[in-house]
């Protein structure tokens, strides 16, 4: 599994603006873990609720995306600044073929978590040797 | 020529921009502070709100202290059971970029606060701290009176 899109993090780098859109993205930090059977992911999204949250997936790219609102936009004096809020965008390439219907997402406390089974082609098998 | 002086003249303005812009990076080997706080003063200068994501947590991993003027908030973060519980026959990571672990965070805040007015919610992963300032501390509107 690959990541294409630029490797950064809401903590280090904050600010990737998209061409074409004038808002501003984050990177969702990820873990991914891999099974014979599936891929699991958690993304950090705080903020997203699951209405406002998009995964798809289209030819070997899986791409998670999220909207979130403003929370602050006509507040008072600001005292500390130290994060921004935006859209969150990232994707994947997955070489593993992919049962793209079993997809399954899920939103709990500002994570996104995705369980992504192989196609069946891609699971391990074990295969009986008889004796001739 | 111009084109340099012009820029020459503008770098200050742009270095301004990058001071204001691009919050807080931690040195290389330092851990930054954790979590990031965003905070504001009411519209109506009345109360301080401070604002921290902590995505993955729940309210019981959440502690929220106020002493004074100091607002303390603290909590452990545990990731990644779901994943090692299935992994009776092998999990691999390919990624781990989330971090875990106790974390405190405290700061001073300029105003003495309502302690017991204090509110926190806990909404998507985002930690809202909603601080009353104490009476003495609220902005008030004085009369003129004419002579």
């Amino acid at each position: 599994m690959n990541t294409t899109n630029h490797e950064m993090t809401k903590s280090q780098d904050a600010r990737v603006r998209r061409p074409q859109q004038d808002a501003t993205w984050f990177t969702p930090l990820v873990d991914v873990a891999e099974t014979p059977e599936a891929f699991l992911m958690q993304a950090d999204i705080p903020g997203a609720k699951a209405e406002s949250v998009d995964v798809s997936f289209d030819r070997g790219n899986l791409i998670l995306q999220a909207e979130i609102e403003p929370r602050h936009s006509n507040e008072g004096k600001f005292l500390l600044r130290e994060y921004g809020v935006g859209y969150y965008y990232r994707s994947f390439t997955l070489d593993t073929p992919i049962d793209a219907d079993g997809i399954r997402a899920e939103m709990r406390d500002g994570v996104l978590s995705l369980y992504i089974p192989k196609s069946e082609a891609a699971k391990p098998r074990k295969i009986a040797v008889r004796a001739a | 020529m111009l084109l340099g002086r012009m820029l020459n003249e503008l770098s200050p303005l742009l270095r301004l921009r990058d001071l204001i812009d691009i919050p807080p990076v931690a040195p290389r080997g330092y851990a930054a502070a954790f979590p990031a706080l965003n905070a504001w003063e009411t519209q109506d200068g009345t109360a301080l709100v401070v604002e921290a994501e902590l995505p993955g947590l729940s309210i019981e991993q959440i502690d929220v202290t106020v002493l004074g003027n100091e607002l303390s908030i603290s909590g452990e973060r545990r990731l990644a059971q779901e994943a090692e519980n299935k992994g009776e026959n092998g999990v691999t990571w390919l990624r781990r970029e989330r971090a875990q672990g106790k974390f405190t965070r405290t700061i001073t805040l300029p105003w003495d606060v309502d302690a017991d007015r204090v509110e926190a919610k806990l909404i998507n992963g985002v930690l809202t701290v909603t601080l009353p300032k104490v009476q003495s501390a609220q902005p008030k509107k004085v009369k003129l009176q004419s002579a």
